[in-house]
């Protein structure tokens, strides 16, 4: 199945389909059977299906690097060589990449989505733009699965722009609502911050790859893409950015390039400081917010940085650690006070983001990947359940809710199971990819002990996730109803669209990661970073564990200062060494990890342990009063209100600036630009009024004074036409004699 | 002296002065078109008393004779041609005022 | 030639010569158009008596057959035409005497100053008899003018008595 190309292009052109269905329909006027809600779901559902099977294909093969592309010639520069041939000079050709990263982001896409779909049947029926709602739901799904099949950068940036529309589009569904349409245009703005960087980034990359390829005509017109991954990697891996003929790309470039193109992540995966966005985009509908903004879209800055995790430099990858691990900690402690549920999972969201990047930025490449996996289900159950619980109540804030467990049984039932999961209890899901990450953290921080920091961020957020989410559990499910009326009015469970994929979710949620001690092997195995990858020493850059390449600063007859490598052969004594080392230092590596792995499940069990425990002492048995700790950690409690002031600081340093500029540059405009415009336009005016004068007083003056002169003259002359045949006979005879008389007289 | 010398030729150039003059003083006077041609008649005849003297005192042939004959000649023609534009003018205007003949008035 | 005969002579010319010019005078200034019409008669006769005096016998005749007999008749066919017949005093009224005056003074002047100031070559004796040189000539000489002039004479006749004829049609 996986040799066909034709299973990619259905789950792509699918919902692109139904989407242009809807469309087509909707401008034509025509009526779609239940507006066409049965033709998105069914295209994606196809889609799901579809990708299982590409899932169950790939896992059988059980060759983690197996990988299969398609490309067409897409945009292709030609030159005319010295031979008068024309050649490729490079070629963007667009096509799909289909491995195992790829298989398990469609499994994990096309199922939320389709799921999503279920959902949104109860969730939105009644809302006027029902059909519509479904359209964008489909041109999401579409450019979800575009950026996660494109085999190149720039495919991948389109599908990156796509899916930032579909967010824009879908946070904005109700645009009546002011907060809605304020939401969906910063996730816009702050998103195109991100953007920006990575199409830095990208181009950074395009400088370095292009080169060599631009240089050699023998080369297939496939290895003429400079942004596909694998030119981009074999390119990287290849060492040829170091030193190429005089261009000098030293590897700090490369680290450059790789905190550029994160700057992507950062943006669409909301890490911190971009992470703004993200809880203000709840103010679109809850199935959105669980498909787009809890499991497929914000994972796309984490598979970003899976996709090009050859890239980054181990500088690149410290800086997303530390990016990661304050964003997990950071979005926590926000989490924690945050009253509306919806809210309470926004953060929770950036947080697991945070912990998904802390992972890739340790090592942990298959880590943060699988917490991806795991992480899609267990949030969008989470969502979906509270969408469930808006649906039944009619009210997001948490402080209205209580006691809801009767009426809500299978919601209730369903998100205890993804709370746990979240939470990290074993054997559920989130306990073993959490349980990697913090392993993989661990190492690093055992290897490295000057990052002592990034495992406490680690196991304070885990802590923290454990009891923010229990204490969402406890003020919405348990004890006893806050606001009756709401809880009389409430609907109460029943089997129906609304809930059924909330169990699907939840069976997916306890078994997507096996299930048993063995799950985390299973994806390890999967997706190994040293199978797929290559061994992580000949990575570039390879490690400060294994530095095979010895910068040395070499002062340039330019003065430039850059970075030099040694060449990479068997002559260098340093590359011997190296391979000496090499084995013994992969015995002590894994020696380590052995010893953090261990330390990190009993550590993580713990912290999810104590932060359920007090939580439950703090929301269901009254030990704790939140209300006495609250101002007995003032200033910790009011930085956690309000958001640690990321937004006003934004405000003040950014927006307000910018507006201060705005209004100079607009009184610039006005006063002296305007100015300068209108002065000319006045001088133009004045001198056509004068040119204008002159024209009609000389000008028209001459030329009626001409035409008057001869009318004038022609009148006086016309006196003398008498038309009297005597009167000029005279004339005649006394000018003749005038004549001869003149004539005497002169002569 | 020869009695057909005894006159100088002035003389006959002072009479066809006269007739000159007052012919043309006819011409330009008298409203009446036939009148006017009665002018037109006495300067055609001066002219002719010119011709024929100069032919007698200063040429000493008969050309001036000739020319004299074909003036009257066309003096004949004339007056037959403007008898008709006279009568077509009296026909047309009732009158042969020339000073009503003032169609060319400016 | 006897003193009587010269001064009869000279008396004839002379008197011709003030025939001449008083009848042309009254032609110019009579105030009935008749009688100018017939002082005209007078001019021509008098014109006809100065040919005699040049020897131009011929002419003499031609003159009065001519003038006298056709030109002059068709004068008074115009204005017995163009008046009624028994209007006998047919008005002859003048306008623009003044300038007609002027005219007529000032071209008078200067035909007398270069008539008279002028040195004549006279050279010529008397010429003859005329009649039978002038038909030489005519049919000589002069051929081309004389068909010619029978042309014109044929033309104006047949164009006089068409302008005649058409306006009287009217």
């Amino acid at each position: 199945m996986l040799e066909s190309v034709v299973w990619p292009w259905l789950i792509l052109l699918l919902p692109l389909a139904a989407f242009v269905t809807h469309t087509l329909c909707g401008a034509m006027k025509w009526k779609l059977p239940h507006k066409g809600d049965w033709l998105s779901t069914g295209a994606i559902g196809a889609g799901a299906v579809l990708s299982t099977f590409l899932f169950a294909d790939m896992v059988s093969r059980g060759e983690p690097n197996f990988r299969q592309t398609w490309s067409v010639d897409w945009l292709s520069i030609l030159w005319k060589g010295d031979d008068g041939q024309l050649h490729t000079r490079f070629a963007l050709p667009m096509g799909f990449l289909v491995d195992n990263i790829t298989v398990i982001m469609l499994v994990v896409v096309t199922w939320v989505s389709t799921l999503v779909h279920v959902f949104s049947m109860g969730y939105m029926h009644d809302d006027p733009r029902y059909g519509r709602f479904f359209s964008y739901l489909s041109i999401f799904s579409f450019s979800m699965i575009w950026l996660v099949l494109s085999d190149n950068l720039f495919g991948l940036m389109i599908g990156w722009e796509l899916v930032g529309l579909s967010s824009y589009l879908l946070i904005g569904f109700w645009f009546e609502k002011p907060a809605a349409a304020a939401a969906c245009k910063k996730a816009f703005i702050t998103n195109r911050v991100g953007d920006l960087g990575m199409l830095i980034g990208i181009l950074m990359l395009l400088s370095m790859t292009l080169r060599p390829i631009l240089d050699d005509t023998s080369l297939p017109i496939e290895q003429k893409n400079p942004l596909s991954y694998e030119n981009v990697f074999r390119v990287v891996s290849a060492g040829s950015y170091e030193v190429k003929s005089g261009d000098v790309f030293p590897i700090s470039f490369l680290t450059v390039a790789g905190i550029f193109l994160f700057f992507g992540a950062v943006g669409k995966s909301a890490q911190f400081p971009l992470h703004v966005w993200l809880p203000d985009a709840m103010e679109g509908p809850t199935p959105v917010s669980a498909l787009i903004h809890a499991a497929t879209m914000v994972a796309a800055g984490v598979y970003m940085v899976t996709r090009c995790y050859r890239l980054f430099t181990p500088d690149a990858l410290l800086f997303i650690a530390y990016t990661g691990g304050f964003t997990a900690i950071f979005a926590a402690t926000i989490a924690v006070t945050a009253n509306d549920i919806k809210k309470v999972l926004a953060y929770s969201t950036v947080s697991q983001l945070g912990f998904m990047v802390l992972g890739l930025g340790c090592w942990g490449y298959s880590a943060g990947f699988f917490h991806l996996w795991t992480h899609a289900f267990f949030k969008a159950l989470l969502f979906l359940g509270s969408g469930a619980v808006i649906h039944a109540l009619h009210s997001q804030d948490m402080r209205e809710m209580g006691g809801l467990r009767h009426k809500l049984p299978i919601t209730f039932v369903c998100m205890l199971i993804a709370t746990c999961a979240i939470s990290g209890f074993p054997p559920l899901s989130g306990f073993w990819s959490k349980d990697q990450i913090l392993g993989a953290v661990l190492t690093f921080a055992m290897e490295h002990p000057q990052h002592a920091l990034l495992p406490i961020f680690g196991f304070c957020g885990a802590a923290l996730t454990a009891f923010y989410m229990f204490r969402l559990i406890f003020l919405t499910f348990c004890g006893k109803p806050r606001d009756p009326h709401k809880y009389e009015h409430a609907h109460p469970d029943q089997w129906d669209v609304i809930t059924a994929p909330l169990a699907v979710l939840a069976i997916l949620t306890l078994f997507s990661a096996g299930g048993t001690l063995s799950g985390e092997r299973w994806f390890g195995d999967f997706v190994n970073e040293e199978q797929v990858l290559g061994p992580r020493e000949e990575a570039p850059g390879g490690g400060e564990r294994h530095r095979w390449h010895v910068q040395r600063t070499v002062l340039f007859p330019s003065g430039a200062l850059v970075e030099e490598a040694q060449p990479l052969d068997d002559q260098n004594p340093l590359v011997a060494l190296h391979a000496e080392g090499r084995e013994e230092a992969r015995k002590e590596h894994e020696h380590t990890e052995h010893k953090a792995h261990t330390w990190a499940m009993v550590l993580s069990v713990c912290v999810a342990v104590g932060g359920a425990l007090v939580s439950y002492f703090t929301y269901m048995v009254p030990f704790f009063s939140p209300q006495v700790w609250a101002t007995r950690l003032l200033w910790l409690y009011d930085g956690m209100v309000n958001k640690w002031w990321i937004d006003e600081l934004y405000d003040r340093w950014v927006i307000q600036p910018l507006l201060l500029l705005n209004d100079f540059l607009k009184s610039f405009d006005e006063d002296w630009v305007d100015g300068f415009v209108n002065m000319t336009a006045q001088f133009t005016v004045h001198f056509s009024d004068y040119s204008g004068w002159v024209d009609n007083t000389y000008v028209d003056g001459l030329v009626n004074g001409t035409a008057d002169t001869i009318v004038s003259s022609a009148r006086a002359m016309r006196s003398i036409q008498t038309g009297n045949i005597k009167q000029y006979l005279a004339a005649a005879v006394i000018g003749l004699t005038v004549v001869v008389v003149l004539y005497n007289v002169i002569l | 002296m020869s009695l057909l010398d005894a006159y100088p030729l002035q003389h006959y150039l002072l009479v066809s002065a006269a007739l000159f003059a007052l012919g043309i003083f006819t011409l330009v006077a008298r409203k009446n078109a036939v009148a006017m041609l009665m002018g037109v008649e006495l300067i055609l005849n001066s002219a002719n008393l010119n011709f024929v003297a100069f032919s007698r005192y200063t040429v000493g042939n008969f050309s001036g004779h000739l020319f004299a004959i074909f003036v009257i000649l066309l003096a004949a023609a004339e007056a037959a041609v403007a008898l008709g534009i006279v009568i077509g003018i009296f026909q047309n205007y009732g009158d042969v005022d020339a000073d009503a003949l003032d169609g060319l008035k400016g | 030639m006897t003193t009587l005969t010269s001064a009869l002579y000279h008396a004839a010319f002379y008197a011709d010569m003030v025939l001449t010019v008083g009848s042309a005078c009254v032609v110019a200034f009579s105030k009935n158009i008749v009688r100018s019409a017939f002082s005209l008669l007078l001019t021509f006769v008098g014109v006809a008596g100065l040919y005699g005096f040049l020897e131009a016998d011929f002419l003499v005749a031609t003159q009065l057959l001519i003038y006298v007999g056709g030109i002059l008749v068709l004068l008074l066919f115009a204005v017995m035409l163009t008046h009624r017949i028994s209007n006998i005093k047919a008005s002859n009224e003048t306008s623009f005497s003044a300038l007609a005056a002027l005219a007529a003074t000032g071209i008078f002047l200067v035909l007398v100053e270069v008539g008279t100031k002028t040195h004549w070559d006279v050279k010529g004796g008397p010429l003859g008899e005329s009649t039978r040189p002038i038909g030489l000539l005519l049919m000589g000489d002069y051929l081309l003018p004389f068909e010619v002039a029978a042309m014109i004479l044929l033309a104006a006749l047949i164009g006089a008595a068409y302008l005649a004829r058409n306006a009287i049609r009217k």
